[in-house]
């Protein structure tokens, strides 16, 4: 078993990890770059007073619903929200005895911006939901992972994923057609 | 949009001897095609809408000739659904003989290929719209028998040598090479009927028809045709042009309209001699029968019981005269009986098509680490551990390139200084509220709730048979915030274990489950040299023992950013695993590596933890584990002999299985002087009555450079009470010997934690 393992390394199947600061697609009708310097927190709340507290300007938002920049409250559960800000969020981790528990997830999360007038296309390729429809939950399947999906307005579609999955929806997203 | 299975679109007008406008059937639906394309619309042709699903998602199958098959995925604002009917066999004696065929076939065959089927036909028939074929197949010179069920013919059997030769008919032979059949037509409802559309039975057409008075789907569908129950031609024309909201005058069948006027032909049960009712799983009339009797008598239970419409044709030709016959022998009508519940596909689907680009790495993806670059350029190896591509060695930098040469290296370089391990992966589950104690206490062999404030308790999660599923470590922030550290590989499965139970056994507001796992880099440091090396770091938090002991943590800072420094050790050398936010993981590994430079210290790979870990007895859950071990197994008794409240998999550990002797427990096995390392996987031989059976095998087994010789973890029966017996063991050919002994090779009072 060792002798077989002696030239064998992994990496060799996989494309390589991009260096995101760097990384941008540019497709036919559709770019998709990383975008940086967001704090995010992951809150679980019946209530939602967590959010009048951290972002009360905003309310939860599902699948393709707009917001007027990054900033969203993403429903990702029945009582869990995804809470993106391009500002600091004045809640610290841990159990609040409101009722609420929040978790620090700024770094969980890479987020993917998806422009052009091709980007619907590119989207319909990686979810069978209907853009159109929307759904209570910004927390989707797509190709195949599970990411937080919402647009801003300009024609900006953003997709949070797993920061251990980003690779995988990279390489995804470099194979697409317009 | 036009989705039409063929590759002419027009269903059966390309092979009906129709005429429509004065036009042939065929030419008339290519004129169709013309208009629908010249309008802008498009055609699907080759493609079969094999499924509707929620809130109407019609997926559809289009068969290319270059670049692959796609996968189309729609949501139509409207759906018209022409699926035309499929005709169906009748059941009797010998009907799965060559030479039997369905009537329309035969037609299919001389229009389409030009093939005549028989010379001699007899064709049996409960409708009229078999007249069709009968005339063509004349018109071809084929001599035509009709037996038409309606005026009282009944197959009987078929005469057949190599060929069929006679057709047995109300007791008189016909000469025949060829007998074709037809049952009538079963509409094709089940797109209508996946989209949650109801059936009334028609007992004019003997058929199910989409019962339009109370259908109910999410979006407007109308069927139209045969799939309607409108059998004859003209009449499906004519709701097509409806549906499709024509103005003027409907397209006019001037030729070739043969009304169907069907009279049921339902087999009869009781018969002595085989009847075929299902072609493809040769389920027969009396497999019913037997169904029936033994009390599968619901069209469900008939289906699982026989396999009745379980083959690749879902019951196409076989599922009516099934629930017709079950009808027939319970005594009830068919409409009581029902039918079975229409799923997708309607026809098998390549896995290559949903698939569609989701192949090579796109198929089934590992998670990257943050710091996969930075291990790249330092010369890692990379293999994948648990669902990651994490570094296997770093054999570069001792400029080694042979594999089992590098992970000595490391495994002893980090024994005698120190070694730097990417642990990100290793989850980090916060569980929160004020049933967080409760939980973890319910989830955990271990009891939890007594651990101090930032004091950490090795655990088992076990399953509800008893079985350890994961074993990790617990920090404690609160009585209302915990911090589960389980194996990189069963993250995911932990994580819904804990909201499983958390939804199940208690008030989900009290208690919340974050997986964290992603937002924290973790670093470790372990060996003799560690504490020097997390000092150097500045983290803010006092690292001397008094303070910082070994099952604690502590928060800090590192660079401005949060920081948790938590003493566990997974080698058996004082370890600390430093955990930042990723956006700090380069930064942190950088500062590292510049004090382990100092120290002589290095990168550790997975392989070489590995190796370390199985020196001092560490079991891997899964590895060291299989699917029977239980924590008694592994000589950790004390939770199951005191704990007094109920926690998952308590009550397996007292059953029968669990108490009896001869359980495989966990042991390491030493090997004499100058021995090779004993193959992992090897089993232990025990001969009785002069025959072999293993009685245990190896889990793990390495070279260990510190001790200079082998060391290996086994499963073996009653291990635990056999320490210091000498055991043979067996692998691929060869015998080999061992003793079993502890499972720590290394440092078995445990001071090199403190050292």
């Amino acid at each position: 078993m060792v002798d077989d393992l002696k030239a064998y390394d992994a990496a060799v199947k996989w494309s390589p990890l991009p260096v995101w600061e760097q990384a941008v697609i540019s497709g036919e009708g559709f770019s998709v770059r990383p975008l940086f310097g967001l704090h995010r927190l992951l809150v679980s709340d019946k209530m939602a007073g967590a959010i009048k507290l951290a972002m009360p300007a905003e309310k939860p938002i599902g699948f393709m619903a707009e917001t007027r920049d990054e900033n969203a409250v993403l429903q990702i559960a029945r009582d869990r929200v995804l809470m993106v800000s391009n500002r600091p969020l004045e809640l610290s981790p841990g159990w609040h005895k409101q009722g609420f528990a929040v978790s620090e997830a700024s770094d969980a999360w890479l987020c993917l911006e998806l422009t052009g007038e091709n980007r619907m296309s590119v989207l319909s390729q990686g979810t069978s939901l209907d853009p159109a429809s929307g759904s209570p939950s910004a927390m989707v399947q797509f190709a195949g992972v599970p990411c937080a999906i919402h647009q801003a307005r300009g024609g900006r579609i953003l997709l949070h994923v797993e920061c251990g999955q980003a690779a995988y929806l990279w390489a995804w997203f470099s194979g697409c057609s317009s | 949009m036009l989705v039409d299975e063929r590759a002419e679109a027009g269903g059966t007008l390309g092979w009906c001897d129709v005429e429509i406008d004065g036009m042939g059937g065929a030419d008339w639906a290519q004129l169709q095609l013309s208009r629908l394309r010249a309008a802008g619309h498009q055609v699907l042709l080759n493609s079969t809408a094999f499924g509707i699903y929620d809130h109407d998602l019609v997926s559809v199958w289009q068969r290319r000739e270059t670049g692959g098959d796609a996968l189309w995925q729609l949501r139509p604002g409207e759906i018209i659904l022409a699926a035309g009917a499929i005709e169906r066999p009748l059941v009797f004696a010998d009907n799965d003989r060559p030479g039997v065929m369905l009537a329309e076939a035969a037609l299919f065959y001389l229009r389409q290929h030009g093939i005549l089927v028989g010379s001699e036909i007899v064709l049996a028939t409960n409708n009229d719209r078999s007249l069709l074929v009968a005339r063509a197949l004349r018109d071809a010179g084929a001599t035509v028998t009709i037996a038409d069920l309606r005026q009282g013919a009944r197959i009987e059997g078929v005469g057949w040598h190599g060929g069929i030769e006679h057709v047995l008919v109300n007791g008189r032979k016909i000469a025949a090479d060829c007998l074709l059949v037809s049952g009538g037509y079963t509409p094709s409802v089940h797109l209508f009927c996946q989209a949650k559309g109801k059936l009334r039975l028609d007992e004019t057409i003997a058929a199910f028809v989409p019962d339009n008075a109370v259908n109910r789907t999410m979006s407007p569908m109308r069927i139209v045709g045969a799939a309607n129950g409108e059998m004859d031609i003209d009449a499906a024309i004519a709701s097509g042009f409806s549906a499709g909201g024509g103005k003027g005058r409907a397209p006019a069948v001037t030729e070739g309209i043969q009304r169907y006027h069907v009279g049921a032909a339902w087999p009869e049960p009781g018969g002595k001699t085989r009847a075929w009712i299902d072609l493809q799983n040769d389920v027969t009339l009396k497999d019913v029968e037997l169904a029936a009797r033994e009390n599968f008598r619901s069209v469900e239970h008939l289906k699982r019981y026989t396999t009745l419409g379980m083959a690749t044709d879902q019951g196409k030709t076989s599922n009516m005269n099934g629930l017709a016959a079950m009808a027939a022998i319970t005594g009830r009508g068919i409409a009581e009986t029902g039918t079975t519940t229409y799923r997708p596909p309607f026809v098998p689907v390549p896995f290559t098509v949903i698939a569609g680009r989701r192949r090579g790495e796109l198929m089934n993806p590992v998670r990257r680490l943050t710091l996969e670059n930075e291990h790249k350029a330092a010369g890692a190896v990379f293999r994948e551990y648990g669902g990651w591509l994490r570094p296997a060695h770093y054999g570069a930098q001792f400029g080694i390139e042979d594999w089992a040469e590098a992970i000595q290296a490391e495994a002893l370089r980090a024994r005698q200084t120190v070694g730097i391990l990417d642990g990100s992966p290793l989850g980090k589950i916060e569980v929160m509220g004020p049933l967080a104690s409760a939980l973890m206490d319910f989830n955990s062999y271990q009891t939890i709730s007594t651990l101090k404030p930032g004091r950490i308790r090795y655990g088992f999660m076990l399953t509800e048979a008893g079985v350890i599923y994961d074993d990790g470590v617990v920090s404690k922030v609160s009585d209302e915030h915990f911090i589960v550290s389980c194996s990189s590989g069963h993250v995911q499965g932990v994580y819904m274990r804990l909201e499983e139970w958390r939804q199940d056994h208690f008030d989900p507001d009290q208690v919340y489950i974050h997986n964290s796992t992603p937002q924290w880099a973790t670093l470790t440091a372990t060996g003799p040299a560690s504490r020097e090396l997390v000092v150097g770091l500045g983290l803010g938090i006092d690292l001397d023992d008094p303070a910082l002991p070994h099952m604690s943590f502590r928060e800090g800072q590192f660079a401005g950013a949060a920081a948790r420094v938590a003493r566990v050790s997974f080698t058996g050398d004082r370890s600390y695993e430093v955990s930042v936010p990723q956006s700090m993981a380069a930064a942190l590994l950088s500062a590292m590596r510049e004090g382990a430079a100092k120290l002589g210290g290095c990168l550790l790979g997975s392989e070489a933890l590995l190796l370390l870990r199985a020196e001092k007895g560490y079991i891997i859950a899964g590895k060291d584990t299989d699917g029977t071990t239980m924590p008694h197994d592994l000589g950790i008794t004390g939770p199951r002999d005191k704990r007094q409240n109920e926690y998952v998999g308590k009550r397996s550990l007292f059953t029968e299985n669990a108490m009896r002797d001869g359980r495989l427990q966990a042991v390491g096995l030493t090997v004499d002087a100058g021995m090779a390392a004993l193959p992992t996987g090897a089993h232990l031989i025990e001969t009785v009555s002069g025959k072999h059976r293993s009685a245990g095998f190896v889990t793990s087994s390495y070279w260990s450079p510190v001790l200079g010789r082998p060391i290996a973890l086994a499963l073996v029966e009653n291990g635990l009470s056999r320490l210091g017996q000498s055991v043979e063991l067996y692998h691929l050919g060869k015998s080999m010997t061992a003793r079993i002994s502890p499972v720590c090779a290394f440092d078995p009072e445990g001071k090199r934690l403190n050292g």
